[in-house]
């Protein structure tokens, strides 16, 4: 009787209708504000692209791991690159790596007075690879944010395209940009709002992490030796990492 | 037939021996036959147990003691190696303690040849000639030889072998049935050595059995075996009835190793020396002394009045001294030195592992953020960059056993400062190396190489930052544009240095002593084997990797050395690498075939793998004045030294004309004179339009005369053999008539 009902309950699952993910839903009531028009202007008139050198003619010395290729991407490579961090010197490489483990909405997209899920998603729709999970929220179990390959990203892509240098485009690009980002958070969590004892933003054990694995997160040397940062320009001892 | 009865009147003659031999306990008789026997067992020529295993000594797989030996650091799993390699041995120890535990110690009295053998030999020299060790403190020298066999020679580096006599003795067997090695080792250091210990602790030793008492290790084990089973009732041990021993002390005159001690005028028997070799029992008569077990049932047959009537003999194994005396002499010495041999044993194996495990291979926790996968970030300049090192890579490196700050000195604080983690490849790290003990550096490559073609090429600051500004603006290669961190064993040569390493054991192993040397040393030697055939193709490769990519070539510009100006590279710099696939020495190479050359074979034919130089600088081995000399290397054209051969020199090994035409065309320079060919048709050409211009010229102003075969050399010839006409007359002629007339 009970697998009956699980059987069922199942099968409805796969008639639902599919609703919009959380972040399209948001980013569709977002308004634009004039102050931030401007700002987002400037952005884009100040940004150069950098095209991205890897393979130099010298090799690195030391034998380094490859960087991770995943079938599926997400919605924010469509523009950002795969290491997106690169303006806090100090965080930069350990924000990147991240990435592998973390989907950029789970730290960028904590809309408040809504309860969100969190739960691994996989990267690779190839079922022969190794699967690249990464922590996601849900809502509704409905991803907040989809992968680059829908319709919202088909039709950001092209909008973003338009070569066009006039003024009537520009403002265009920079309000599409600016609705992107208003239900996103520039700043992620600090390292400490997870790596802790207690209130975590996550919780660790319903995403399946062992009570070792849990132990080794929450008293990790890295972002506790991070944690004595007081100041910006503030360098610390490397024998403090090994206490 | 005579020899022999002249052997036995001589024997007859001498009664003085056959007294001897007459004397000797029947039971001892069966003693020496016992051990005459093993040595036929286990020595050459026979050597029938050692033969059993495929082994013709006792060293080796046989080796019962080598592999309890300690190094610092040492973990069960390098006991387990050591007893797997010599696990015969292992056997035939485990089988001895298990028989000393329950009959006492009947290997070494009745069964060990290498023991045996000197005190039979002993025997039957002149007392008068020995040496009395017996009463020396044998029990603490003993032990306190012990300790330092076990911890301290195998720390020391010193080896166990160097004193162990079970080589000497087999190998003296060897030597007299025939074998050349027996008599090699004998007067190698080693030999000499165990030799003379043969000699002054055997056979001219008091009964022989000196090292047994002293240095023997596999003895001190047993001795502790021994007295641990003597307390134990049912074990057979050499006990002593203290109600029937009349002081007489002949058992302890005889005792071979020393055990019996005469204290109030009883026999004491000290269970750590005794070997129960029953000859006290032999020799006393009053049957006060015994080999056995105790009776399960030690109360006497009948008690009245408190008094033990017809009383069961009270054998007594280990008598327990209890002076009366207070203070200093009451203190039992041998205890209290065997407790500090102890104590400092146990102290050392602690310290030496404490600092084994100190020995980190991440001392200063670099791995902590290092070894996260994804430590990625694209600079302003829009390089990737990956702070992501694999350890497991970097462990099993060239660098492995380097940690990270011998090479990043000043790193000291996070965020790296980038000058601080600057590498300089001039510099000594805290390694030795291993054939000199000095620190390890790559100075001298360096300096070697800064002097070089190439010496404008980086070798120190290497940052991971700065690749780019490498890759972009070094024309020179750096250090690591050739050499990268490459594993410490190349995984195709893997399998090979597996099964070579797994023999060092063995071979190399069966000399020096100690896992650590085999692991550190044995694999460091292996390896220098193993890749000390470098393949030729794979250092083409290296140079390839420049000079074969034409864009890259086309940009180079040259200095001058002596005018500092810098012009820019010809033709044949550019086309060197395929101008050299052309030629034989590339060709062989291509086909895998050995005797072809590679690029460094020609440009530093010597050691200095670094010291190429430019062919125009007069220390270059590619100079004209050097050619013969590097042609000559290495036995290939060894006749070009010789001066009459050195036209042989002037073969153009980059010789552009086997070069296909379409190679040519990419080129901007149009004629090139360098090469003989071109030379050929600058002068020739001109030459011919001059004869063929001037002939046509000449030929208008010429007036038209007979035809007649006319040619400026060989035409009289022709005219004379061929046609048959008569030379012209002329100055000839004209002298043989003058001759004429005058005769």
């Amino acid at each position: 009787m009970k697998y009956l009902i699980y059987t069922l309950l199942l099968f409805l699952s796969a008639f639902s209708v599919k609703a919009t993910p959380l972040y399209i839903q948001q980013v569709k009531l977002s308004s634009v504000n004039e102050k931030k028009l401007q700002e987002a202007l400037k952005q884009i008139k100040e940004h150069s692209e950098v095209s991205l050198k890897d393979n130099l003619f010298v090799s690195p010395f030391h034998k380094q791991t490859k960087s991770e290729s995943t079938d599926k991407q997400s919605f924010c490579n469509v523009c950002h690159k795969k290491q997106p961090h690169s303006l806090d010197k100090r965080k930069r490489s350990f924000l990147n790596m991240h990435t592998r483990y973390v989907s950029c909405e789970t730290c960028h997209f904590i809309p408040k007075n809504t309860q969100l899920k969190y739960k691994w998603l996989n990267f690779n729709s190839d079922s022969n690879k190794i699967p690249a999970k990464r922590i996601t929220p849900f809502y509704n179990n409905e991803a907040v944010l989809t992968f680059s390959d829908n319709k919202f990203a088909e039709q950001v892509k092209e909008n973003w395209a338009n070569e066009n240098q006039d003024k009537k485009t520009t403002i265009e690009k920079a309000k599409l940009k600016l609705r992107l980002h208003t239900p996103l958070n520039a700043e992620g969590p600090e390292c400490l709002d997870c790596h802790n004892n207690k209130n975590q933003l996550l919780d660790l054990e319903s995403l399946k992490f062992s009570r070792k694995d849990i132990k080794k997160l929450q008293q990790h040397a890295i972002p506790r030796f991070f944690s004595r940062f007081s100041k910006e320009d503030q360098s610390l001892r490397m024998t403090d990492l090994l206490q | 037939m005579e020899n022999f009865v002249w052997y036995v009147m001589s024997l007859k003659n001498n009664m003085n021996l056959l007294q001897k031999i007459k004397n000797i306990p029947k039971e001892q008789k069966y003693r020496y036959l016992f051990i005459i026997a093993s040595c036929l067992l286990f020595f050459a020529p026979f050597a029938f147990i050692p033969g059993a295993v495929g082994n013709d000594d006792l060293c080796g797989k046989m080796c019962m003691r080598r592999f309890f030996l300690y190094f610092p650091g040492m973990s069960l799993d390098d006991l387990n190696t050591n007893i797997s390699i010599a696990w015969m041995g292992v056997i035939l120890l485990a089988s001895i303690f298990i028989t000393t535990f329950f009959y006492g110690r009947l290997w070494c009295s009745y069964i060990c040849p290498v023991g045996g053998f000197p005190e039979l030999v002993s025997r039957s020299l002149n007392d008068r000639w020995k040496i009395e060790y017996r009463s020396l403190p044998q029990v603490p020298i003993r032990y306190g030889y012990f300790a330092v066999y076990i911890l301290l020679m195998p720390t020391l580096g010193i080896s166990a072998c160097t004193l162990c006599n079970f080589i000497t003795v087999p190998r003296l067997f060897e030597s007299f049935s025939g074998g050349i090695r027996g008599f090699a080792f004998i007067f190698s250091t080693i030999g000499l050595v165990n030799l003379a210990l043969l000699l002054l602790l055997g056979f001219f030793a008091s009964k022989g059995r000196a090292y047994c008492q002293f240095l023997c290790p596999i003895g001190a084990m047993d001795g502790l075996i021994n007295r641990l089973g003597a307390k134990l009732r049912f074990t057979r041990r050499i006990r002593v009835e203290r109600n029937r021993c009349t002081g007489c002390n002949i058992c302890a005159r005889n005792c071979m190793t020393g055990a019996i001690k005469m204290v109030d005028k009883i026999a004491v028997v000290d269970q750590l020396s005794c070997m129960s070799c029953n000859e006290c029992v032999n020799v006393c008569d009053w049957h006060a002394i015994d080999w056995l077990a105790l009776p399960p049932n030690n109360q006497p047959k009948r008690k009245k009045k408190g008094i033990d009537f017809h009383p069961l003999p009270e054998w007594e194994a280990v008598h327990i001294e209890k002076p009366e005396t207070k203070g200093l002499k009451s203190v039992n010495w041998q205890r209290v030195i065997l407790g500090v041999i102890l104590g400092l044993s146990i102290s050392f194996i602690l310290i030496t592992q404490v600092q084994a495990k100190q020995r980190q291979t991440d001392p200063d926790g670099c791995f902590i953020c290092h070894a996260q996968e994804g430590l990625e970030y694209i600079d302003n300049k829009g390089v990737l960059r990956n702070s992501t090192i694999n350890q497991q890579h970097y462990l099993s490196s060239l660098h492995g056993s380097v940690p990270c700050k011998d090479c990043h000195r000043k790193i000291k604080d996070f965020p790296h400062k980038v000058e601080n983690g600057e590498v300089d490849c001039s510099e000594s790290c805290h390694l030795e190396e291993p054939s000199e003990g000095e620190a390890y550096t790559h100075k001298k490559p360096t300096e070697v190489f800064e002097k070089s073609t190439h010496g404008e090429g980086w070798s120190k600051g290497f940052t991971g930052g700065n690749r780019l500004e490498e890759s972009e603006k070094q024309q020179n290669p750096s250090c690591r544009l050739c050499h990268s961190n490459s594993l410490y064993i190349d995984p195709e040569k893997m399998p090979e240095f597996k099964t070579a390493f797994s023999h060092t054991e063995t071979e190399c192993g069966s000399c020096h002593k100690g896992k650590t040397w085999l692991n550190r040393f044995g694999g460091h030697i292996l390896r220098r084997f193993l890749s000390a055939q470098q393949n030729k193709e794979d250092e083409n490769k290296m140079c390839d990797n420049c000079h074969a990519d034409k864009e890259r070539m086309k940009k180079i510009e040259i200095k001058d050395k002596e005018t500092q100006k810098k012009h820019k590279v010809d033709k044949k710099f550019i086309l060197a690498s395929d101008s050299y696939a052309m030629s034989l020495h590339g060709r062989l190479l291509a086909n895998d075939n050995e005797d072809g050359v590679s690029c460094i074979d020609c440009h530093t034919p010597g050691k200095e793998k670094h010291a190429i130089q430019n062919h125009m600088d007069i220390s270059s081995s590619t100079h004209k004045e050097n050619l013969s000399k590097t042609c000559s290397a290495s036995g290939c054209h060894q006749f070009t030294e010789k001066y009459i051969n050195s036209g042989f020199t002037n073969t153009d090994m980059h010789d552009l004309d086997f070069i296909p035409v379409y190679e040519k065309i990419i080129t901007n320079e149009i004629l090139n004179f360098n090469t003989g060919w071109k030379v050929f048709l600058v002068i020739v050409v001109p030459v011919i339009i001059l004869l063929i211009s001037g002939s046509l010229i000449w030929s208008l102003f010429s007036k038209q005369g007979k035809s007649v075969i006319f040619s400026i050399f060989g035409g009289n010839h022709f005219q004379k053999h061929i046609i048959g006409r008569k030379p012209k007359s002329g100055i000839k002629k004209s002298k043989k008539i003058i001759k004429q007339q005058k005769g």
